[in-house]
């Protein structure tokens, strides 16, 4: 008796948090499908019939499907960058013997726990001194750097549940380091691996500091400071806001849906330590 | 095909560990040498050493004619077989038996000959295209044995690759790794904590005990002459029953609690040594199955009167558990891997195990005779530990 009221409890809370995690999108999408007026009318109310005029308005005002261009030109090699440099890393720091090795993962996290805000100025100066200031490169690179610690951390708890033997049989099989690493490590690994990508590239695809600083001129603007464009401070069109905020997390939506079994096996293993 | 020589080698720790002390060991070509202790006593770890897993700290390693130390496993040319088995879990089972040969660079028709060949014999044909997952815990170790086999390595070595399978398949496995052994005829260094399993699969078996060699030595060798009391109790099942005792003044008797034991000169002839005990305390052990139940019925000089505490019918022989009043030396604090201190503490009532014939007139609770040879005891120093002979 009591087990089945603790589990209608546990299972109302799940259904809040469900709801709570789905309404925005909800929100999003019946609001960027209503006219302005409808909206103003009644921002929480139902559609009474649908209309597309919200992303035309959105592809007129603002260069969006190139931002999206632009984000995917900044955010894939980065992404990938630091998902490799972070497998790297945590092999590492979990199977390979190295002196210091703890001190050097410590000092990592370190830099982690580093508000973004405080490396974001010295990043500018740096940047715009010599003149790389809306050049996609070196977005690439500070995004690849600022993105290792948090995989590195999250694949080192994830490679410690692979057993050392594996590891050992390699050796004695006579694999060098880095065919471990390719060969067993790699394969093994691959959920978290790919959980750590999914996390990365939501990290860089929503960040907007660091792109509005790096790349602000409007043939390199990536879409979240373009978007940001359609909240002014005395108007915004929420509509069109909404209709660009569905189609800018669609990449993200979709890259879930596609790997959503992945991504929650890679988040659960090493999960329980 | 290689030796394995172990010359003086030392393990110690950043932690100040000393995992293995001046370990010396030789592994004939062919030969399948185990080694035993309880957990901790440092085995694993010079295992690890022989396969460069681990570094050695102090010592020379050769494999073959060529000294190992600084050498990579891979260098070394050794084979491993792992507890857990270690299976590639994303390879199927021939791909874990190939793998080593497709880093080796062999041929492709080459590599799939050799596993073939490999697959007959342990019998693996049916599951070359599973994943290690699928498989039993005995398939399981049957693939990380033909992994090790199918590069025909310099050397074999195997760290307790029975240990996680149950007690039916371990014998059963018992009998196939040797076979295979034999047939591949590769010297192989077998770590266990299980005697059993070393007495009946080693060519000679090494005993170790807190990273110390105790004795190295064919099973039977151990048996009946073991070096010292660490030996005596480890070895055999049930276990060799010690007591301390004190030889007579004369060394004609040996007190054991009340009661007195006739020691003849037919005794001090295979053992030199023991004159020297004569008015001195010892530890005798008596096995098991050295332990009849006297005819008679009468006590002698020989003959031990005990009384029946639990009686264990197997069937083809009875153990029966019996206490004396003589204090008896425990085979748990000698088991005891981590300390090389002497046994200090000692039960007051002795309690032993004897193995007799399944028609003996015993009960629970009543008196019983056995009879004792004086030949067949087994003598050793209370302090330093070591066999009298």
């Amino acid at each position: 008796m009591r087990s089945k009221i603790s589990r209608g409890v546990v299972f109302a809370i799940l259904c809040l948090i469900g709801i709570s995690t789905v309404y925005p999108l909800i929100f999003m999408a019946l609001n960027s499908m209503r006219t302005t007026q409808a909206f103003e009318l009644n921002p929480f109310g139902l559609p009474t019939h649908l209309t597309l005029s919200s992303y035309t308005a959105l592809f007129s005002t603002v260069p969006f499907l190139q931002s999206i261009l632009h984000s995917l030109f900044v955010v894939v090699p980065a992404v990938i960058m630091a998902t490799l440099a972070s497998s790297l890393a945590a092999f590492v720091f979990t199977k390979v013997p190295v002196k210091m090795g703890n001190v050097l993962f410590w000092t990592m996290l370190m830099i982690m726990f580093m508000p973004g805000i405080v490396v974001l100025l010295p990043l500018y100066v740096e940047v715009a001194r010599t003149g790389l200031a809306n050049n996609f490169a070196p977005a690439i690179f500070i995004y690849t750097a600022i993105n290792i610690p948090y995989g590195t951390y999250l694949l080192r708890s994830n490679f410690r549940a692979i057993p050392d033997s594996v590891v050992e049989a390699a050796r004695v099989d006579g694999a060098s380091w880095f065919k471990i690493f390719v060969r067993v490590i790699l394969p093994i690994g691959k959920p978290g691996i790919i959980t750590v990508g999914i996390l990365t590239f939501l990290n860089i695809w929503n960040d907007l500091f660091i792109s509005l600083v790096l790349l602000h001129a409007p043939n390199t603007e990536m879409v979240t400071p373009t978007l940001a464009q359609l909240s002014g401070k005395y108007t915004s069109n929420i509509p069109v806001l909404m209709a660009g905020l569905l189609l800018g997390a669609l990449p993200t939506l979709i890259l879930y849906f596609a790997t959503a079994r992945v991504f929650i096996r890679g988040m659960l293993s090493g999960a329980v330590r | 095909m290689a030796s394995i020589s172990i010359e003086d080698v030392s393990k110690v720790y950043p932690n100040g560990f000393n995992a293995v002390r001046g370990l010396s060991l030789n592994v004939a070509e062919g030969e399948f040498m185990v080694m035993v202790g309880p957990s901790g006593c440092g085995k694993t770890t010079a295992l690890r050493m022989v396969a460069g897993l681990e570094e050695i700290s102090s010592g020379t390693l050769r494999i073959g004619d060529r000294v190992a130390n600084n050498l990579t496993s891979k260098e070394r040319d050794v084979a491993m077989v792992f507890q857990n088995y270690a299976l590639y879990p994303h390879m199927s089972v021939a791909e874990n038996i190939a793998f080593g040969l497709s880093l080796r660079k062999t041929p492709k028709d080459e590599i799939k000959r050799k596993v073939a060949e490999a697959a007959e014999i342990l019998g693996l044909n049916a599951l070359l295209h599973q994943k290690p997952g699928l498989l039993s815990g005995g398939q399981r170790q049957r693939v990380a044995m033909g992994r090790a086999i199918v590069r025909d390595p310099a050397v074999f070595l195997m760290d307790e690759p029975l240990s996680n399978l149950d007690a039916k398949l371990r014998v059963q496995m018992r009998t196939e790794v040797r076979r295979i052994q034999r047939r591949i005829g590769v010297a192989t260094l077998y770590v266990t904590h299980d005697q059993t399993e070393a007495m009946t699969m080693g060519d000679r078996v090494a005993v170790m005990r807190a990273g110390v060699l105790q004795q190295c030595d064919h099973p039977q060798v151990l048996y009946n002459k073991p070096a010292n009391l660490f030996v005596a109790a480890f070895i055999g099942s049930p276990a060799m029953n010690l007591f301390e005792a004190t030889l007579s003044d004369d060394g004609t008797s040996l007190r054991l609690g009340s009661q007195a034991l006739a020691i003849d000169e037919k005794v001090y002839q295979s053992r030199a040594g023991l004159s020297a005990y004569r008015g001195r305390r010892l530890v005798v052990g008596l096995r098991a199955e050295d332990l009849p139940i006297s005819a008679g019925d009468q006590q002698s000089a020989t003959t031990l009167k005990a009384s029946v505490e639990a009686i264990e019918a197997l069937g083809s022989e009875l153990l029966v558990h019996f206490s004396i009043d003589a204090p008896r030396v425990s085979g748990e604090q000698l088991a005891d891997a981590t300390s090389l201190e002497t046994v200090a503490a000692i039960d007051i009532v002795g309690e032993g195990i004897a193995r007799v014939e399944p028609r003996s007139a015993v009960r629970v609770g009543e008196e019983t005779v056995f009879a004792v040879f004086p030949d067949r005891l087994h003598f050793f120093d209370p302090e330093s530990q070591i066999a009298i002979s």
